[in-house]
């Protein structure tokens, strides 16, 4: 199992979403994550989907990859990854990203979820000094592609793409049901194991449609944001916002997937976030020892 | 796993010798607190019964509008009156809460101790009182279900869900354009319960159970049916915006994926009876039978799934009207009535 340690006042963490690596931009990102990391001084880098997103061969994968993440090499800092829908449009299986990624020095390997939909479905925890009970755990959901791909797995092509859907017409797949059903599982768990909940934090792509609603109360206590576009949530509710919310145990879930859109409000004792795409901003997601989350713009 | 607070063995259901099973659900009776209830409410329930030949009645909830009477004697009387058409008829009945509903005003027991009351107050580890599942047997002698009736209390509120979670406000920000009212909902323990008993059904008889499922108020997802009509091939009466929840369990999520339910039937809309598929489920509201509360004598009536055997994931579904019934239009039109 893979070990995060919490070295000091807060446990800081620079998601990164949507940041679609190819050769023309490769300089670019990799001296913009430079920056990041000396402005942010992070503990942890998340790649939290859409890293890529164009047909790129594999080697040329490995080798942007490595020159992107130098930096965070460069400075000792780990690196943990989801997938997000781009990962499924650049051409290479999820075996063969799995392997790139994890070959990057300082890449974690995830405890995976067995049993789930995701394939990038799993926890990573958070140790703080000796103890060997973590204090924190990361945990991070694949939400697949879209729609079409749910359909396909599980019947009745197209049916989900009505012209008037609940949340927004974009269709998108997300944490799944089955994959809420592992947390729900995982989280007792990791209590009998422990003796006690351990608080935790949520990352992948897609946002929930419950993060789109918070668009809807711009204008109440505790919304931070812009909204600049139209929001892009999953389609049909796998009820994972719900489910942390009953387990009182998830103090955030941070999400990207939406290019312009950068916002975070408080929904059922929790901070959800969308966090834009990386060529148009970036955040410090600091746990407290209390704990609690607090979200700073780069 | 204790099923027997699962699963109701009191009576064994059974598929009939043509290998069907119809299931009637009725729902919002609201009767009033300090009066007694419209004389014509058993009537309806009975002429529901004669006509559909139901094998059994699910009542959705909605019982007693103020959530309990002003007086035990008046409760038993209404709980005789109400039981009284399936009993008399032999034909097994049972019920969720609906969001007007009280336990302590109406506690699952009382329902319960009448013969043909399948009712069961649900395991201990869920929240609410009615959240459990009826089994409906291959034959009278087997001990394999051939469906599963699932049914859900949907709770009285967000506020209440908020308060038996210990959640903290703001939790309403999807109070939004399209009709989310603060009426109550299936909570996502319930949607897990369902998923994991499904699961370990599947493992004890080596075969997905196919089932529909009930519950007060609809799922979010129902409201996608007057939304898209035409793509959803919808059916039947909308006069109210559907009165879905304010928070998403994930449960039409956890049906969709389990692949064995084919239909989602709701009360809490009086005046709606409309019917559509959404991604191969069928989500239905069932309108008001209660004359004690608005209502429409144009839709009054009540949803009649019949399963079969030879089909189990398409089984016939029809909104059944009251005033098609023989005989009913003598009592709606009763003198002395205000018809809606």
């Amino acid at each position: 199992m893979p070990e995060l340690h919490w070295k000091n006042s807060d446990f800081r963490i620079l998601p990164l979403h949507t940041v679609r690596l190819d050769e023309e931009s490769a300089a670019r990102k990799r001296d913009r994550l430079s920056s990041l990391i000396q402005a942010g001084e992070p503990d942890l880098i998340l790649l939290g989907g859409d890293t890529f997103l164009s047909p790129v061969p594999e080697e040329e994968a490995r080798r942007l990859l490595s020159d992107f993440l130098a930096p965070a090499v460069d400075s000792g800092l780990p690196i943990a990854f989801t997938f997000g829908e781009g990962e499924r449009k650049c051409g290479l299986s999820d075996e063969a990203l799995w392997e790139i990624f994890t070959s990057v020095p300082g890449c974690l390997l995830l405890d995976r979820a067995e049993g789930t939909d995701g394939f990038t479905d799993g926890t990573l925890p958070v140790f703080r000094e000796e103890q060997g009970t973590p204090s924190l755990i990361l945990r991070l959901f694949d939400t697949h592609t879209e729609t079409t791909s749910y359909e396909r797995e599980y019947g009745s092509p197209g049916r989900s793409r009505l012209p008037y859907p609940l949340y927004t017409p974009h269709y998108m797949d997300g944490v799944r049901f089955n994959q809420t059903a592992w947390f729900d599982k995982d989280q007792e768990r990791i209590a009998e194991r422990y003796g006690r909940t351990i608080p935790e934090l949520f990352f992948f792509h897609t946002p929930t449609p419950e993060h789109a609603q918070l668009i809807h109360s711009q204008d109440r206590g505790g919304f931070d944001g812009v909204i600049r576009e139209e929001r892009k949530c999953q389609t049909v509710n796998g009820g994972i916002a719900m489910a942390a919310a009953e387990s009182r145990t998830v103090l955030s879930i941070i999400c990207g997937h939406e290019e312009k859109n950068d916002y975070f409000a408080e929904w059922a004792g929790m901070k959800l976030g969308v966090e834009p795409a990386f060529d148009h901003g970036a955040w410090i997601v600091s746990v407290t020892p209390a704990p609690s989350v607090q979200i700073t713009r780069l | 796993m204790d099923l027997k607070k699962e699963m109701p063995d009191k009576l064994t259901l059974a598929l009939n010798g043509a290998g069907e099973f119809r299931v009637l659900f009725i729902s919002d009776f609201h009767a009033p607190s300090d009066r007694d209830w419209d004389e014509r409410l058993p009537l309806a329930v009975g002429a529901l019964l004669d006509h559909t030949g139901a094998d059994l009645c699910v009542n959705l909830g909605d019982f007693i509008s103020d959530g309990e009477m002003d007086s035990a004697d008046r409760l038993l009387r209404y709980v005789a009156a109400i039981a009284a058409p399936c009993e008399s008829r032999g034909v097994p009945w049972c019920h969720v809460p609906g969001n007007h509903d009280h336990e302590e005003g109406l506690p699952t027991e009382v329902l319960a101790a009448y013969p043909h009351c399948l009712s069961l107050r649900g395991p201990d580890s869920l929240p609410g009182y009615g959240t459990y599942a009826v089994p409906v047997m291959e034959s009278p002698d087997s001990d394999v279900p051939a469906f599963m009736i699932w049914l859900f209390d949907s709770h009285r509120g967000t506020s209440q869900w908020a308060a038996e979670y210990g959640i903290p406000a703001p939790y309403d920000y999807t109070a939004t354009t399209w009709g989310f009212d603060a009426g109550g909902g299936v909570y996502h323990a319930q949607a897990r319960w369902f998923w994991e008993l499904d699961k370990a059904l599947e493992k004890k008889y080596g075969r997905k159970i196919p089932g529909v499922m009930g519950m007060h108020i609809p799922l979010q997802e129902h409201s996608l049916i007057p939304r898209n009509p035409s793509l959803t091939f919808m059916t039947g009466e909308l006069e109210e915006s559907a009165g879905i929840p304010a928070f998403n369990p994930g449960l039409f999520a956890a049906a969709y994926e389990r692949g064995d339910i084919s239909a989602i039937v709701s009360g809490h809309d009086h005046i709606n009876s409309f019917a559509g598929k959404y991604m191969g489920i069928e989500l239905s509201e069932d309108a008001s039978l209660g004359y004690d509360v608005y209502g429409s004598d144009r839709i009054r009536g009540g949803r009649l799934i019949t399963l079969k055997a030879a089909d189990p994931m398409h089984p016939d579904s029809v909104h059944v009207y009251l005033k098609d019934c023989p005989g009913a239009v003598d009592f709606i039109f009763r003198e002395g009535h205000d018809n809606a």
